[in-house]
């Protein structure tokens, strides 16, 4: 066999089976020498010649036996062999013997450390695999289940995220093996993406110690095998705010990816304006809970019921009909001693997330903001300032108005609260969410304001309650400042009162209500324009505060 | 059908693959990228779109050729009803198609700025997604099974989520 030239050689080796080639690696050196050839396995391969050996692999935690807390996670390889049965096309794989490669992390894992093993792709029987820990890949591994090797890569010259979570950092979506057959070796190439687009490639030739940075990237992101996964995120937004709430939070699970999407604030506010909800009628009332024995008042809660809209035998008519029980409470927890007197009150809503505060004996102690119908509820942290609920001591301060609005440069909601002090603005604080303090702002408003805000293009909107000054305060939400905008001019000679108008929301745009007159006006480039009049001999004129539907 | 007395100008757009589509020039001004081009005086006789293969870019133009027919919301007061519904029947029909081209016009008409295609292809897969369980949206969008959440986080997400699976 020695004076046989090596292309002669490949080609005898390529078509033994593997098993036969590791048996005959003990041959001789020379022998030893072709079978471990990288070039080998590259032939052999397309030769075909292996029975396939089909291998399952899973993923397996490990746990400690008495604490029962997650130890390792490790990925198990099972060969199984392929029997056939009566039928000719017909095989049933059966597990041939217990996991014959186990692939793990040798320290335990702390009980709060979260680690993933990733399959990133297969080449020649060889795997790719990631190891990482609490969202940083620490190792690339190369396996080849069959001969039970294990090869690692050297340690990566950038830090690599699993998750989206973070957007600014550096994920690994890609990479590929390649043989490359001019110089015989095995090369790995990863393509790392950074706000889904190609940003560097590093390359890794196998037998070396190090990777090197190429100067080409990809013209493209390079998709994994999704359809979706290759669309840019404004598409990806544009798509998902189509999707009625109910499947999107179905679809939560459907990727990591996706669950990034679904849960990115930005996507709530483009969603909302797309209104492409089946509204959902929802009612809230204040429920007290009395003590069985004493009939002590003891707690107030917040209750929430869905309603369905059913349709009655003509065609306008809806009657509301109660869904269910109430889905949603909104408690405090410790109970109130006899004496004191609790408040829960709405101070505004916003694109279906809603702000309440809870208050005892007149002080407010708590602001939250909750998703009725997402039952989530999000606590502010504590305001920095007593804030009484009541007149009654004119000279404390009391929060009057909050709005919700927000930022789309930051992506982030922002909590704004004035505080009226004898009936003036004395301090603005801002909370901007995921954050855990308040901050006051130099601004404060020119006029006392009252009534919700109204979130529209990025401002803030409400009404000066200020004897006859009908003009608007608006509050940019991105640059924190306050500005005025002047009162309408009105249609009819109708006489205005003090408190007869309102600042709605006209789906998404500002709408300005004259209950009085009944005009509408709409806030075009910081003027109100003339929007509709409804006929005023059909509407009662004390009606106040309804709203308008588009 | 369209006002054809100024619009006789012919664009010439090639495809990745060098096929060349010889369109009215009010037919390709549905895309705002070309739009500006020529407004930019920066087309020559043939535009290149070397990142749109010929099955997609016939497609796009199909598209594009009949929303430029239909009169425009704006025009006029006197909208014609059956044009609009002649259009939606149209867009209905334009959207039976299979993922791969879904992504493939789609990722076109974001490059080209068309901004209608966008909505429709975009609201196709939308109404795809609806109603489906998220192994059914795995399987008809192909999703990478490499990207799945941990059984535990999957199981978070469904428990977190219960109310939308009833």
């Amino acid at each position: 066999m020695d004076v046989l030239p090596p292309n002669i050689m490949f080609d005898i080796f390529s078509r033994v089976p593997v098993k036969y080639l590791a048996r005959s690696r003990c041959v001789s050196k020379v022998w030893c020498n072709y079978i471990d050839d990288p070039y080998l396995t590259i032939i052999h391969d397309k030769r075909g010649v292996e029975e396939p050996t089909p291998i399952l692999y899973h993923r397996h935690f490990s746990r400690d036996r008495i604490t029962q807390s997650r130890i390792t996670q490790s990925l198990c390889f099972h060969v199984f062999e392929s029997i056939q049965t009566g039928t000719t096309h017909d095989y049933v794989l059966k597990l041939k013997e217990s996991p014959f490669l186990e692939f793990l992390r040798k320290e335990p894992l702390s009980e709060s450390s979260y680690e993933h093993i990733d399959v990133l792709g297969s080449f020649n029987g060889l795997m790719c695999l990631s190891k990482g820990e609490d969202n940083v890949v620490t190792t690339l591994v190369v396996v080849h289940p069959l001969r039970k090797e294990c090869y690692e890569l050297p340690p990566f010259p950038l830090r690599l995220d699993l998750d989206f979570e973070a957007s600014g950092t550096c994920i690994l979506t890609v990479s590929g093996l390649g043989f490359n057959a001019s110089t015989n070796t095995l090369k790995m190439v990863c393509v790392v993406h950074k706000h889904f687009a190609p940003v560097c490639t590093l390359v890794h030739d196998f037998g070396t110690n190090s990777w090197r940075e190429i100067p080409q990237v990809p013209l493209y992101p390079i998709a994994y095998s999704s359809v979706m996964d290759v669309l840019p995120p404004n598409i990806m937004f544009d798509i998902f705010s189509r999707v009625p709430v109910k499947y999107l939070a179905r679809s939560r699970c459907v990727s990591k990816v996706w669950c990034n999407y679904i849960d990115d604030p930005y996507l709530t506010i483009i969603h909302d304006k797309r209104g492409v909800e089946e509204p959902t009628p929802i009612l809230y009332h204040r429920h007290f809970s009395r003590d069985r024995i004493t009939q002590s008042r003891i707690t107030q809660s917040l209750c929430f019921h869905v309603f369905e809209s059913i349709q009655t035998g003509t065609t306008h008519d809806y009657v509301l009909k109660l869904k269910e029980s109430p889905f949603l409470e909104f408690l405090r927890k410790e109970p109130l001693s006899e004496s004191s007197y609790e408040h829960i009150d709405v101070l505004g809503s916003f694109n279906g997330l809603m702000c309440l505060s809870k208050g005892e004996d007149n002080v407010v102690t708590t602001l939250v903001v909750v998703h009725p119908l997402r039952k989530e509820c999000y606590e502010l942290p504590p305001f920095p300032l007593r804030l009484d609920l009541d007149f009654e001591a004119s000279g404390t301060c009391i929060l009057t108005v909050s709005g919700l609005g927000f930022n789309a440069s930051t992506n982030t909601l922002k909590m704004v609260c004035v505080v009226h002090k004898h009936f003036a603005p004395v301090c603005t604080l801002v909370h901007e969410f995921g954050t855990n303090s308040w901050r006051e702002i130099p601004q404060v408003p020119l006029y006392p304001i009252g009534e919700e805000a109204i979130f529209a293009n990025g401002w803030l909107h409400w009404l000066a309650r200020y004897s006859n000054i009908d003009k608007a305060i608006w509050f940019d939400v991105t640059k924190e400042e306050f500005g005025l905008i002047n009162p309408p001019k009105r249609m009819s000679d109708v006489r205005w009162d003090f408190g007869s108008e309102h600042l709605v929301d006209l789906n998404g745009e500002v709408g300005y209500l004259s209950n009085r007159s009944m005009e509408v006006w709409v806030l075009k480039k910081k003027q109100w324009v003339p929007h509709c009049q409804f006929d005023v001999k059909q509407f009662d004129h004390s009606s106040r505060g309804f709203g308008v539907l588009e | 059908m369209s006002t054809s007395s100024s619009s006789s100008k012919k664009i010439v757009l090639k495809s990745a693959d060098n096929e060349t589509f010889e369109i009215d020039e009010i037919v390709a001004l549905e895309s705002q990228a070309i739009k500006n081009m020529i407004e930019d005086e920066c087309a020559d006789n043939v535009i290149p779109l070397g990142n749109i293969d010929s099955k997609t870019l016939s497609k796009i133009i199909e598209y594009c050729k009949k929303h430029a027919e239909s009169p425009k919301k704006d025009d006029n007061a006197d909208i014609d009803e059956k044009a609009v519904e002649d259009l939606k029947s149209f867009d209905a029909e334009f959207a039976k198609v299979d993922m791969p081209l879904i992504q493939d016009i789609l990722m076109a008409a974001n490059f080209l700025n068309i901004d209608n295609l966008i909505g429709l292809m975009c609201r196709t897969i939308a109404d795809r997604i609806k109603g489906k369980t998220p192994e059914e949206i795995r399987k008809i969008l192909n999703i990478n099974k490499n990207d799945l959440l941990s059984p535990e986080q999957e199981a978070k997400a469904r428990e977190e989520n219960s109310w939308a699976f009833d």
